[in-house]
């Protein structure tokens, strides 16, 4: 902390100096930059950005570290980094959900323009999928099997992006829905192998699984077709005016310097476009697509949109609990 | 065949074998002290592995899964500190046999039920992954959640003469496992505002406080009443009988280390489980089923045996659903399937199909690491033992400090520093009150898995009891725990009554 201070009244002193503006930012960065992970190591999230650091930090010339808050899905880190110095030196890498949808959802420590955003990094191919010896191929299918059997339809509810998308499906399709709690990604698998349940919302571990032919992908969850399997049906396809996405986003705490948000934002840029973030991208299913700063803004902005439009559409209280 | 031969061209290259000693010396290190673990170490290790081929950079991951697993016996054994909580059980018969003198042996007995249990459940892995798999992924949430209630009845099985204050620790453990997002509603429970508290209480902090830190505070309370004068332990007595392994004792713990490999395997290839749990049961049913049962808890080999065996076990079979569907049952095996994804290998079917040259280079590889853990565990044997004539003034000091920093890794920074703390003197207090804290870390372990196996089975089922009759095997499982409830639960309600029982010290101290 105290170094910290120190560094602030030494920028202080030097612009007292009459250094100009530019040439301070031709400086910065003067020291490593963190990037603090909001997942465990190991995770999609994390390896995305361990597969950039190099060239980022080559980029700026300075050391680049990465520090991994796991917690909360993502809300230790944001509610972390969100109190931290707007100077540039901590980012924070994270699930876009947890910017744009937690805060609606739950009783979190920042909100969305708590944060810069610095630039989305990768788009998840997030798809709902269903076991290989279920008879239906398709969501319409589903809701017929559904309807005839008058059953309530199931899935393996994880997250409040699959909470939502679901519950909007279902009020959409008139059909009753019973979520079935699992435990992350691998329990959702489980289940949908198993066939506890008739459908799971799945981040891009659906992938191989479906390739392997132990299970079948029924559709789309955002909107446009996903890059990865352009064959699968979308949202837009279905007729829903809604689809989401979740995606890996770089923000920092608000009021960072916009020119030090635009030096880090280009060296992301390069390192998104590099061999081992695009490899890294393609071995776990996810769309490694650039978005720099101003865009991430607008993208983000336009996410916050869906879900609130989502959220009128089945009722706050559904996921909130509180009416 | 000719897999075989183009795999073991792989492995057998001086860098390939130098990388697997590594990976197992690294975990037995990790494993054997008190604070660390090696799925840290894993998920540390990983991006060191890019550089190396994939066989070589998975059977050194694994190698590191393998040695911790090993190497927690070690610090259970000579100090009465669990070097991980899988090995919290190992305490049991290995301490006793520590102060009796007989530590080599006992290091020894775990040494090789750690091998043995580990080669059986890698045959286990290659010989039968896809069937077994198919079969695990088949097993629901319904026979989940009655393996796990069977298991909690077990609680009182190991209670011995405070079977009330077991139980009371039992369900203490249960009750910590409670804060957190409620799976069903996604709302926040217990978790009094704390954003750090909203998946859980960080088991591993706790675990550091309850089995390391509360050990230390009890050395630290009988050093200030004079005991610093006198050596914690004896080594050795000096007597072969009591450092070597005999024929005859090999003989006794063998239907131990059997026993435990098998449950080792199988709970390891389930979801979520994990190897705390394996070495639990594991040391219950040899107790339960040995004709020596009295000498349990005072030193009996088997329980050692027991207990690593089942421990090391999981390693192997928890990779068996990785490997054969690609669905990670834990941390680690998430953490390897992720090290999978990076160097190209896609688990599930496809990986034989595609990679059938790759896999048998790791199972080849796995095999190896079981032959470097035997090499490590000998020479480490004698190196740790070594720590027990250590002054106490010197050793403790290392461990509070080893506690503290795996408490801030695992448990979200000082948070985990403070919960870590808090949890070690509620460890002294049970352990100065006999409260026994394998109860209560089985709760705590159980809790949150039988509280989701159980929702998703009544969600599932509607709340109607017929279903089960579907469920063969989980009628089997409750049938079990209602047998195992009204037959330890008796007899534990009489023993603690009668004044001259014969059940175990269940104590965790060591006075």
């Amino acid at each position: 902390m105290k170094r910290r201070t120190f560094t602030t009244f030494a920028a202080a002193a030097l612009s007292a100096l009459g250094l100009t503006a530019a040439a301070q930012a031709e400086d910065w960065p003067t020291k490593a930059v963190t990037v603090v992970v909001a997942y465990p190591a190991g995770g999609g999230t994390d390896s995305a950005i361990r597969a950039m650091t190099d060239i980022v930090s080559q980029e700026l010339g300075q050391p680049v570290l990465v520090q991994n808050v796991g917690g909360a899905g993502g809300g230790v880190a944001a509610s972390q980094v969100a109190r931290e110095e707007a100077d540039g030196y901590t980012l924070l890498a994270t699930n876009s959900t947890s910017i744009t949808l937690a805060p609606l959802v739950q009783k979190a420590l920042y909100d969305m323009d708590s944060f810069d955003h610095v630039a989305i990094l990768g788009d998840f191919q997030n798809a709902i999928f269903t076991g290989p010896n279920q008879p239906y191929n398709s969501l319409d299918e589903l809701i017929e099997n559904v309807k005839s059997e008058g059953r309530p339809m199931t899935y393996a509810s994880q997250l409040a992006i699959d909470r939502l998308l679901m519950h909007y499906i279902a009020k959409e399709r008139g059909v009753e829905l019973r979520p079935v709690p699992v435990n992350g990604g691998s329990g959702a698998v489980q289940a949908v192998l198993a066939g506890d349940v008739d459908v799971a919302f799945s981040g891009g571990s659906w992938r191989p699984i479906v390739a392997a032919g132990d299970a079948k992908a029924l559709f789309a969850a955002s909107f446009d077709k996903l890059k990865v399997a352009p064959e699968l049906t979308s949202m837009k396809d279905m007729g829903f005016p809604f689809g989401v996405t979740s995606r890996i986003s770089l923000h920092a705490p608000a009021g960072v310097p916009a020119e030090r948000l635009e030096k880090l934002s280009a060296a992301f840029e390069k390192a998104v476009n590099g061999e081992l973030a695009q490899t890294v991208g393609e071995k776990r299913s996810m769309d490694m697509t650039y978005r720099g700063y101003g865009t991430a803004g607008e993208v983000m902005q336009k996410e916050r949109e869906t879900y609130e439009s989502i959220l009128d559409n089945v009722g706050r209280e559904t996921l909130t609990g509180k009416n | 065949m000719t897999n075989l031969a183009a795999a073991a061209a792989e492995i057998f290259t001086p860098l390939t074998l130098a990388y697997i000693v590594l990976g197992v010396l690294i975990g037995y290190v990790v494993g054997a002290l008190p604070g660390m673990n090696r799925t840290t170490a894993i998920a540390v290790a990983l991006p060191f592995t890019f550089a190396m081929s994939p066989a070589a950079a998975l059977s050194f991951l694994i190698g590191i899964n393998k040695g911790g697993a090993a190497g927690s016996a070690v610090s259970a054994i000579l100090l009465n500190v669990p070097g991980e909580p899988s090995s919290v059980v190992t305490t049991y018969d290995g301490y006793p046999m520590t102060q009796q003198g007989k530590a080599q042996k006992a290091l020894k007995v775990a040494l090789i039920a750690s091998v043995a249990g580990d080669v059986l459940a890698t045959i286990a892995l290659i010989a039968l992954a896809r069937p077994i798999a198919r079969f695990a992924i088949g097993l629901g949430p319904i026979e989940l959640a009655s393996i796990l209630i069977f298991s909690i009845t077990f609680i009182a099985a190991v209670s011995g003469e405070s079977f009330f204050k077991a139980l009371i620790a039992g369900f203490l453990g249960l009750l910590l496992s409670a804060p957190g997002i409620d799976a069903e509603t996604g709302l926040p429970r217990l978790t009094f505002g704390l954003l750090q508290l909203y998946d859980g209480i960080p088991l591993l902090a706790v675990a550091i406080g309850t089995l390391a830190m509360s050990e230390i505070l009890v050395q630290v309370d009988q050093g200030w009443r004079g005991g610093y004068a006198k050596r914690p332990a004896r080594v050795d007595t000096g007597n072969k009988g009591d450092t070597h392994l005999s024929g005859a004792e090999l003989k006794q713990v063998t239907p131990a280390i059997l026993k435990g490999s098998l449950v080792g395997s199988a709970v390891g290839l389930l979801p979520g489980l994990g190897a705390t749990l394996a070495s639990f049961l594991s040391y219950t049913w040899v107790r339960q089923s040995s004709p020596r049962k009295d000498e349990f808890g005072k030193g009996a080999p088997e329980g050692v045996a027991a207990s690593e065996s089942a421990d090391n076990a999981t390693v192997p079979a928890s990779l068996i659903p990785v490997f054969a569907i690609g669905v990670p049952g834990s941390l680690s095996t998430a953490l390897l399937m992720g090290a999978f994804m990076m160097h190209g290998l896609t688990p599930g079917p496809f990986l034989f199909r595609e990679s059938g040259e790759v896999v048998f280079s790791i199972y080849l590889g796995m095999l190896l690491a079981s032959a470097a853990l035997l090499m490590v565990g000998m020479f480490g044997q004698r190196l740790f033992s070594m720590a027990v004539l250590v002054r106490p003034t010197i050793i403790m000091p290392v461990i509070v400090f080893l506690c503290i920093t795996g408490a801030y890794m695992e448990g979200g920074g000082m948070f985990g520093v403070y919960l870590m703390l808090i949890f070690g003197a509620v460890g002294y207090f049970m352990k100065k009150l006999d409260y026994s804290f394998v109860t209560f870390v089985v709760g705590y372990v159980l809790g949150p898995m039988a509280e989701l196996t159980i929702r998703q089975s009544l969600i599932l089922s509607d709340g109607d009891p017929a279903v089960l009759l579907d469920h063969p095997i989980a009628i089997l499982f409750l049938l079990l725990a209602a047998f195992s409830i009204w037959r330890f639960s008796i007899a534990g309600v009489r023993s603690s009554r009668g004044p001259d029982q014969q059940s175990i010290e269940a104590k965790g101290g060591n006075n």
